[in-house]
């Protein structure tokens, strides 16, 4: 078929994956942190309010556009369009299946993180656009963080990396599928990974850009309607897909224990959805219960606590397995 | 500013001449010679481009998702570090005082309860007892016990809409959830025993309005068969937690030369090292009679106030229990007259609030409505220390300390 | 890093969290559920009705003396034999803060503190109420007829003002 068809096509089959997604994570949150505060969630439209997300979308796609005099024009409109192309980008490398994959990248973490390094940039460009001192806090707290959390990320996904042997999501995937799965053998890592997560996606207990109780709305205090609307999804796709790379690098992707995973078929991409929506469950769980950092007790712990462990602990592995790989005399 | 009291002579001076705010915060003219000038400001608005551009002002409006009520607080900031602050009041301003001039002793409990919206028992009984000082009624024993139930219920779910706010402030959000359904719990006790949620109207002077309802000490009873778990659970949830020890120990220090000389009262005294309960120290009512404990923390800081609180949760648990057992028969309301008149002279009636020590003050000229009533607020004299404490922390400190001190806007604007 | 403690109290938040995921929830569904209110709870005023279905306002105006807010306003006629006929008992609805005081300072029981709390309304006419429109008053019984401590009409005593 002509490569360019395909193209298209997958892209409008990743942007209805992403809205699709974006609507079932929003689902979700409600109900679940109304559930962990004692009060339902939505209840009213439809049976068990799955359709409040058309009246939402509806508000913000008719809510009007206004913005003040004084923004930096061309920042403002930029902004959202830096914040949302990469998480949708992302999509590309993430393996639903054996079979369902976007493009199977040979060095698919690092492109995947590639991209998501781009999402503070957009924050920092809503942030300074707006001219609003609140938004201005927020963004420097977020690109602060941001800056600051990504080595013990790094690190910490560098381990499932040695492990496996290869970059690649699909690889470290099938790997995982002959031994154990890595979050035993790597514990801390996915510890690492996982606070490191929540930061990546400015959720509590590490939401300094958007601290509501501080700084009205963080950095998108100026932003209504659509604009709105492109950075709240950003952010539920973020989720979604630092999830699934926790997934695949650490709980195994698509498999399951026992089963041989060439004959699941059509229950692969369901197994790894399922397993994608528990990680976006514990993160909820972790937003409606913690207090929140400070800025500065955020970078020191990220400097000076995750960091180090972080490092040590891939030496570690790498030493492991190195020793392991000299005595088999081959790959793990 | 306006002139209060009705005999106040301006002598033909116009109220121009006193040194006021304007929108800006700017003085708006040079004081003239001898009226003090504020320490935190600095800047006289003749020329806006001569400021200096590093530091900039954020204004913690009154509008603000977690200023507690109406509070502007201007700071002044370099980064995230706050360089001085200064807090306007006055957004919720009634004219309490000046409206209890116009009511009879008998009616000034509404208003009473609206000063102080989030404990209302508390300084009605203030009222009540001024008012019986000056026209030395005797109140019947029951009477005195059945406001010590209803006050002790009121300062609990005063607490818990203090701490919820404070988690929510510090990004918790599920504490406030979980401590807004102890508090439904203690306000349908209070609608039983008194009639409403919040503007209760139940403490008169001679005696409380009403009767102990089976209803009300049915479900007061059932609530604290289990109070003591619960309380342990909003211990576990919030204060056990090192992510919140971590924002607030250190934070926002008040020392005891500061708290003895800013006049502060009550629980930011406990916790300052300064050991005066007036339940215990100048009883009124039944508290002579009851066993309870009184926590000192030495400290200062933000952390030490959380601990005095939990503690005052736990021991206004342990009073209820005494009280419940222990309510003597009798009547609960002195006779009175239908209008009350009070002979001449001046009174002053405390309790041991919420905040800190309430106190009213009347003075009375022989008739049947007062001639000035005043209101002491513990937390104005607070608030005045906050200028001092806000500087040298970053904006979340500004934020966790101002909400550790349970400001209730009603009380400091009246 | 030698005093560092292990962070218990992360999981403790963690498991009360847990516990109150799985517990009832507190909400009440308002239009399809209801609160039971408490006998002495105070909304807004109403006529208090004997077994006749009759009212039993006398037109003393003792409430609309006593009530702080001057919310009551009773707009009485009074004939030749004193009979005294109510053309309009009218309560700002909207302004009342319940307090209770009217109905306490009623010495015949005629009004009581209603349990109807669903009290928004569209319009600003609604908000003021006639609760007695064109209607004789109740003369008092004789026997129990207090002694006013106030005039009946509205008149003042000494430095009430």
């Amino acid at each position: 078929m002509n490569p360019w068809a395909t193209g298209i096509i997958h892209t409008l089959l990743l942007i209805v994956i992403m809205l699709l997604n974006g609507s079932m994570i929003i689902y979700m949150l409600r109900k679940v942190l109304g559930h962990l505060h004692l009060r339902l969630g939505p209840t009213e439209l439809g049976p068990g309010g799955i359709l409040q997300l058309v009246p939402d979308i509806v508000k913000l796609l008719v809510k009007e556009d206004r913005h003040p005099g004084t923004t930096d024009r061309w920042l403002y409109i930029i902004a959202p369009v830096i914040v949302f192309v990469p998480a949708l980008m992302a999509y590309i490398a993430i393996p639903f299946s054996d079979k369902l994959i976007g493009f199977d990248v040979n060095l698919g973490v690092l492109m995947l993180f590639g991209f998501l390094t781009v999402i503070p940039l957009g924050i920092f460009a809503a942030g300074w656009g707006s001219h609003n001192k609140y938004a201005l806090i927020g963004a420097m707290r977020a690109v602060g963080g941001a800056i600051s959390y990504e080595i013990p990320l790094l690190l910490s996904a560098l381990i499932p990396i040695m492990l496996a042997g290869s970059f690649s999501l699909k690889a470290i995937t099938m790997a995982q599928t002959t031994s154990i799965w890595y979050w035993l053998p790597a514990f801390p890592a996915m510890v690492i990974f996982f606070i490191c997560s929540i930061m990546e996606t400015n959720q509590s207990p590490f939401d300094m850009s958007e601290a509501e109780s501080e700084l009205v709305s963080g950095f998108n205090t100026e932003y209504s309607a659509m604009r709105f609307g492109f950075m709240y999804l950003a952010e539920f796709s973020n989720n979604f897909i630092m999830a699934a790379i926790m997934v695949c690098l650490f709980f195994g992707g698509w498999s399951l224990p026992f089963i041989d995973p060439n004959s699941m078929g059509v229950f692969a991409p369901i197994v790894f959805i399922i397993k994608t929506y528990l990680v976006i469950f514990a993160f909820m769980f972790v937003r409606g219960t913690f207090s929140r950092y400070r800025v500065d007790q955020m970078l020191a712990f990220g400097w000076k606590k995750l960091m180090p462990i972080a490092l040590v602990y891939s030496v570690v592995v790498a030493f492991f397995v190195k020793l392991i790989s000299m005595k088999t005399g081959g790959g793990l | 500013m306006e002139p209060v009291l009705k005999d106040f002579d301006l002598d033909g001076m116009s109220v121009d001449q006193f040194v006021g705010y304007d929108n800006q915060g700017w003085l708006s003219k040079e004081p003239p010679a001898g009226i003090p000038v504020p320490r935190n400001l600095r800047r006289i608005a003749d020329d806006p481009h001569k400021m200096s551009t590093e530091h900039f002002l954020l204004n913690v409006g009154p509008s603000h998702p977690s200023t507690h009520g109406a509070l502007r607080e201007i700071l002044e900031l370099n980064g995230e570090s706050v360089m001085s602050s200064e807090a306007h009041v006055g957004y919720l301003h009634r004219g309490i005082e000046k409206l209890c001039e116009s009511r009879q002793y008998t009616h000034l409990a509404p208003l009473m309860d609206r000063a102080d919206y989030a404990g209302g028992i508390l300084p009605e009984t203030a009222l009540a007892h001024a008012v019986e000082n000056l026209a030395e009624i005797e109140v019947p024993e029951r009477a005195h016990w059945l406001r010590a139930i209803a006050a002790e219920v009121n300062r609990i779910a005063s607490h818990f809409l203090w701490l919820g706010p404070l988690g929510l402030d510090s990004g918790a959000m599920g504490p406030f959830l979980y401590m807004v359904r102890d508090r439904e719990i203690l306000q349908e006790i209070l609608e039983s025993l008194t009639g409403q949620r919040i503007m209760f109207n139940y403490v008169r002077p001679g005696g409380v309005f009403g009767d102990m309802t089976p209803d009300a000490e049915a479900k007061l009873r059932k609530w604290l068969a289990e109070a003591d778990r619960r309380m342990d659970e909003h211990w576990d949830i919030l204060a056990a937690s090192e992510l919140f020890q971590q924002r607030v120990k250190g934070i926002g220090v008040v020392s005891k030369e500061m708290a003895l000389s800013m006049g502060a009262t009550g629980f930011v005294a406990r916790a300052s090292g300064i050991d005066w309960d007036l339940r215990r120290d100048r009883p009124y009512g039944p508290y002579s009679k009851l066993d309870f404990d009184v926590k000192i923390a030495q400290d200062g800081d933000i952390w030490s106030r959380v601990v005095v609180r939990y503690d005052e949760f736990r021991q206004s648990i342990r009073m209820l229990r005494q009280l419940l057992d222990g309510l003597p028969e009798g009547p609960f309301m002195a006779k009175l007259p239908r209008v009350l008149r009070v002979p001449k002279g001046e009174s002053y009636g405390y309790v041991e609030g919420c905040r800190g020590e309430i106190g009213i003050h009347i003075y009375s000229d022989g008739g049947t409505k007062p001639y000035r009533v005043r209101y002491r607020p513990p937390i104005l004299y607070h608030l005045a220390m906050a200028d001092t404490l806000l500087p040298g922390g970053m904006i979340a400190d500004a934020i966790v300390t101002l909400a550790s001190f349970d400001f209730c806007f009603g009380e400091v604007d009246r | 890093m030698a005093r560092w403690k292990f962070p218990v109290g992360i999981f403790k938040a963690m498991r009360i969290a847990w516990i109150n995921l799985w517990r009832k929830n507190i909400v009440i569904q308002y239009p399809h559920e209801h609160y039971e209110l408490p006998a002495r709870a105070r909304w807004s005023v109403e006529m208090t009705l004997d077994e006749n279905g009759h009212h039993k306002c006398t037109g003393c105006k003792i409430c609309e003396n006593t009530c702080a807010d001057y919310i009551i306003n009773i707009d009485l006629s009074v004939d030749e034999e004193r009979n005294k006929h109510i053309n309009h008992w009218l309560y700002q609805r909207g302004a009342c803060m319940m307090c209770g005081l009217c109905v306490e300072a009623c010495p015949f029981d005629a009004i009581h503190m209603g349990k109807n709390i669903e009290l928004a309304y569209f319009d600003k006419e609604d908000l003021t109420d006639d609760l007695l429109t064109d209607i004789d008053a109740v003369k008092p019984p004789r026997k129990e007829r207090p002694a006013p401590t106030m005039k009946a009409e509205g008149g003042t005593d000494g430095d009430d003002s």
